[in-house]
């Protein structure tokens, strides 16, 4: 592992720490923004595919130890969202995204990660592993409010990402 | 699963008590309306307490003051009409009282007015169907026989116009000294004898006067009875 890779491993687990102390300090029924959902979007953008791949794989297998969801729904969700936030900043737009293409992005893959959810109870429930999610209980209007929390966490992710990797990576 | 999250939970710990110690710092200003709220809530609740605790108050007070005045009943060997007193002039210039028993309940004109242990209050000057007026002996008009103990020294207890009361014509040659008692001694059949008055405050002549003249201070709570007894004849 690189000095980079070793960074963003730690850089993961301290968000995971994070994630799981807010979820238990203020109650898993109120809107708390996606912290590590955020970061493998920040790692999407920012790293290879491969390690990103594999950060982003690693990241949703961490929200699965507290996940009340069918194993694996969050690594689902984790690994698609990172192939559409990788393949956009490669081949639709830049990589060195704006304050708006940002905002723009963390607002869709936030969308997003609510309808892969729901499509991998759904093949879930084809498979006879478990019922399917009722779409009404993931869709509501506290899906613009965790938007708005991610757009702000994601800006302060990136800000401490620069930080902790200012040495390491080059610019774009 | 279980181990690791006991292991996340461990990690978390220290994360966990610094969000707590923020949240709880921080939830003042986010719960501002709830704890406005709340704290309508708990003053209403503090006023309706300490009217309870008010009323609880002037219950054990009343309780007190009827308990003494039974006691008093069961001990005098006069006939006592129990009476409340109803008004009372918060200055006191007519220097009476209004008390909820009259002729119907057997109260005249020219009976005196007691408190509980015995201490005299006053006379009464008017009676109607259901309620009485009485002249407290701090009204000038008032004039009680009285008697000092231990000195037997006998004289006149007159108010001083609301301001006190003075003992007057009592001879020269008697001995009165500061803290005697004074009791009614029954002359002139108005007030029963043994019903305290005061108690010698100051002699105040001595020289070339006739009479010696003494200033007492009331024994009864003039301005805080509640209860007082008519004494029938």
């Amino acid at each position: 592992m690189s000095k980079i890779q070793i960074k963003i491993f730690l850089y993961i687990c301290a968000i995971f720490l994070l994630e799981s102390a807010l979820v238990k300090v203020y109650s898993p029924t109120r809107l708390l923004p996606q912290l590590l959902f955020i970061l493998s979007v920040t790692i999407a953008i920012r790293r290879p595919a491969v390690e990103g791949l594999w950060f982003s794989f690693f990241a949703g297998l961490l929200l699965e130890i507290f996940s009340g969801q069918f194993f694996g729904a969050y690594i689902f969700v984790l690994v698609v969202n990172w192939g559409v936030v990788f393949f956009t900043t490669r081949k639709i737009t830049s990589q060195d995204i704006s304050v708006a293409s940002g905002a723009l992005m963390v607002a869709i893959s936030t969308l997003l990660a609510v309808i892969i959810l729901y499509l991998y109870s759904l093949i879930c429930s084809f498979l006879r592993l478990g019922d399917r999610l009722a779409f009404e209980s993931l869709w509501s209007f506290g899906i613009f409010w965790l938007i708005v929390f991610n757009l702000a966490s994601f800006h302060i992710m990136q800000f401490i990402y620069n930080i902790l990797l200012r040495n390491d990576e080059k610019p774009f | 699963m279980d181990w690791t999250r006991v292991s996340v939970n461990f990690l978390n710990w220290p994360v966990v008590k610094t969000l707590e110690k923020f949240q709880s710092f921080t939830s003042v200003f986010f719960n501002i309306r709830e704890i406005a709220e709340q704290n309508s809530i708990l003053s209403r609740q503090v006023e309706e307490l300490s009217l309870e605790v008010a009323r609880g108050q002037k219950a054990k007070n009343e309780n007190k003051l009827l308990s003494e005045a039974l006691g008093f009943v069961s001990q005098s060997n006069h006939e006592l009409i129990p009476a409340q007193v109803i008004t009372f002039d918060i200055f006191n210039f007519s220097q009476t009282v209004s008390i909820n028993r009259g002729r119907n309940h057997g109260v005249e004109e020219g009976l005196a007015v007691v408190a509980s242990k015995g201490l005299l209050v006053g006379v009464v000057t008017e009676v109607l169907d259901h309620t009485s007026q009485v002249e407290l002996i701090t009204s000038s008009a008032v004039k009680v026989n009285a008697e000092v103990v231990p000195s037997g020294a006998s004289g006149i207890v007159r108010g001083e116009h609301g301001l006190g009361l003075l003992l007057d014509l009592v001879s020269q040659d008697e001995i009165i000294n500061p803290k005697d008692r004074v009791i009614t001694s029954g002359l002139g059949g108005q007030f029963p004898k043994n019903f305290l008055i005061g108690e010698v405050h100051e002699v105040i002549s001595g020289g070339p006067e006739l009479f010696l003249q003494a200033s007492i201070i009331p024994a009864a709570n003039l301005r805080g009875n509640k209860i007082v007894f008519v004494v029938k004849k």
